[in-house]
């Protein structure tokens, strides 16, 4: 039970947080709180194929773009109503990730990092040429369905309280996943394959599909996280579909530390709270996020939560 | 008696290299059977082409009248034959009891990723099995990666017998080990042969002549002579390609 406190103290904080945050402050906050939350779950994909099967991607912007344009071409294009295109979103990232994933999992390394670049930079070019679906840099606008409309009673996203808890439930839900999947069988193989993959496939274990299967459980990951934030902003550009977004997921998980279940949404908070509290009064801030970044690859290499666990059980004197 | 290991005409080439050439040799139960030869006469070679981490130029391999000749790693692993690596190769992130536990898990085929790792008895029992066998309780939480490497070699053994195979491979499985070590390691080893085939290679002379009852001399990358630790100790042809060579090595 007091293994579960932290996490369960923390959700309780986050369910409130649209009731306290305007007691405290400006109600803006909110919607940066929103937009953290989207973005760790953009993070946790990373962590999941980096962290827990040893995979560096530099890729996953790809498949939070396919989510974006899944929802926005839902609506938009194909006139569907809230559930059947926040399901599209995620679903085609989920394709997506499999049929790339075919290829760039033969490959490991350096090697497996430049492949996802190549494949998210082909597709880049692609939504950026295909202007008259994607609509190319300027994106595609739409107006928000409704989350449901029972006899009159409706609730939709355009409610920046609705929207939050929306957001919260869905990304708790996918972190809480990850947590289930990772305590079983199929997650021990995966540390196996990160760890040793040659003794992975000795013991009987088949490193390329348990791979493959990896790359597209975070490409759905990466997707949920595309259609929250298309959902977030009403609309869906190619610019997300650049591999300097996968990048700064890549800092965001490192930071945090890799590995580990809340370290990608602590390194996601505490680079967007940076963004957003010195973007205001210094157009450099860049500068700082990178110092920061590399302080910690320097001084913590296990990230935030590696600190902390180390500081937690070291032995007292 | 019918062999449970066939090879038949293997080749194997790194560039020029003949690694294995033209190799054939049938290995029998109920016996410990060494495979020896000068640096380079291609042992290593052949047990990277028997477990599937090289596909040969040509030439067939059976186990139990199964052909392995073209079946990935992992299903060569699964069919019930383990390997130990020259270079002692664990989970190191895991501890004692994790890599065990995976180890099994793994030959079980276990993959439900919503089935908690504590819900396996059978495998839990086991594990704690082979920990007692191998007298690694001491370590059970201790990741591998912070073993000695006696005790990681011990491991490794355990990680090969937890499935009980029906063959397992031992790639010099005593090299870097203290005189203590390699004796604790040479008795395991040899309490196995009742439940299971083994082959092992092995550099040292003394451990192989004592532990083999079976002795197949590779040269070159082809067989010069097989047979009792006796026969091979008296065969002038083995002497003067396997001893001699070794003399100038050395």
């Amino acid at each position: 039970m007091s293994a579960r406190m932290p996490y369960l103290g923390l959700l309780l904080v986050l369910v409130l947080a649209p009731w306290i945050i305007p007691i405290i402050g400006d109600s803006f906050w909110l919607s940066v709180l929103t937009e953290i939350i989207i973005w760790s779950c953009f993070a946790a994909s990373i962590n999941f194929l980096f962290g827990y099967v040893g995979l560096l991607s530099f890729g996953q912007a790809l498949f939070f773009g396919f989510g974006m344009y899944g929802v926005a071409l839902g609506i938009s294009a194909f006139q569907l109503s809230f559930w059947p295109a926040f399901f599209l979103g995620p679903f085609s990232a989920t394709v997506m990730a499999l049929i790339t994933g075919i290829f760039a999992v033969r490959l490991t390394w350096h090697y497996f990092a430049i492949i996802t670049v190549v494949f998210s930079l082909i597709f880049y070019f692609l939504a950026l040429t295909l202007k008259s679906v994607t609509g190319g840099d300027d994106g595609i606008n739409f107006s928000m369905p409704d989350l449901f409309n029972l006899l009159g009673y409706k609730l939709s996203l355009t409610n920046t309280t609705t929207q939050y808890l929306f957001t919260l439930s869905v990304v708790v839900l996918c972190f809480w996943l990850i947590k289930v999947v990772m305590a079983s069988a199929y997650g021990r193989s995966l540390i196996a394959i990160r760890d040793n993959d040659v003794r992975a496939s000795l013991i009987g274990i088949n490193v390329y599909r348990l791979r493959l299967s990896a790359f597209v459980i975070a490409g759905f990951l990466a997707g949920v996280s595309g259609s929250l934030f298309a959902l977030f902003g009403r609309y869906a550009s190619a610019s997300y579909m650049f591999y300097h977004v996968s990048g700064e997921g890549v800092v965001w998980a490192i930071v945090g530390g890799v590995g580990t279940l809340l370290g990608p949404a602590i390194g996601t908070g505490i680079f967007i709270l940076i963004r957003e509290i010195v973007s205001t009064h210094w157009q450099h801030h860049a500068l700082i996020v990178g110092a920061f970044a590399i302080c910690i690859v320097i001084f913590a290499p296990e990230g935030i939560v590696g600190l902390w666990k180390k500081l937690r059980h070291r032995p007292r004197s | 008696m019918k062999p449970f290991l066939r090879i038949e005409h293997l080749s194997k080439s790194f560039g020029g290299v003949k690694a294995v050439n033209d190799l054939s040799l049938s290995l029998f139960p109920n016996r410990i059977n060494a495979i020896i030869g000068p640096n380079g006469a291609g042992k290593t070679t052949l047990f990277n082409l028997i477990t599937g981490f090289i596909k040969p130029d040509s030439g067939k391999i059976f186990f139990d009248d199964v052909e392995l000749t073209h079946l990935p790693i992992h299903a060569i692993s699964l069919m019930g034959i383990k390997r130990t690596l020259q270079i002692k190769s664990v989970f190191n992130s895991m501890t004692v009891y994790e890599n065990l536990w995976i180890t099994l898990s793994a030959q079980q085929g276990n993959l439900n990723p919503f089935k908690p790792i504590a819900r396996y008895p059978d495998i839990q029992n086991r594990v704690e099995e082979v920990i007692e066998q191998l007298d690694l309780g001491r370590f059970q939480n201790t990741p591998a990666g912070a073993l000695s490497y006696g005790d990681v070699a011990l491991l490794e053994i355990g990680m090969a017998i937890i499935t009980k195979p029906k063959m397992i491979l031992f790639d010099e499985p005593v090299c870097g080990m203290s005189p203590a070590e390699t004796e604790k390691v040479v008795s395991k080893i040899t309490a196995l042969a009742a439940q299971t085939h083994i082959v092992i290679i092995e550099h040292d002379m003394d451990v192989v002549f004592k532990m083999a009852d079976e002795i197949a001399v590779l040269a070159f990358g082809t067989k010069l002579a097989s047979g009792t630790p006796q026969e091979i100790g008296s065969n002038q042809q083995v002497k003067e390609v396997y001893f001699g060579t070794d003399e100038v090595d050395t």
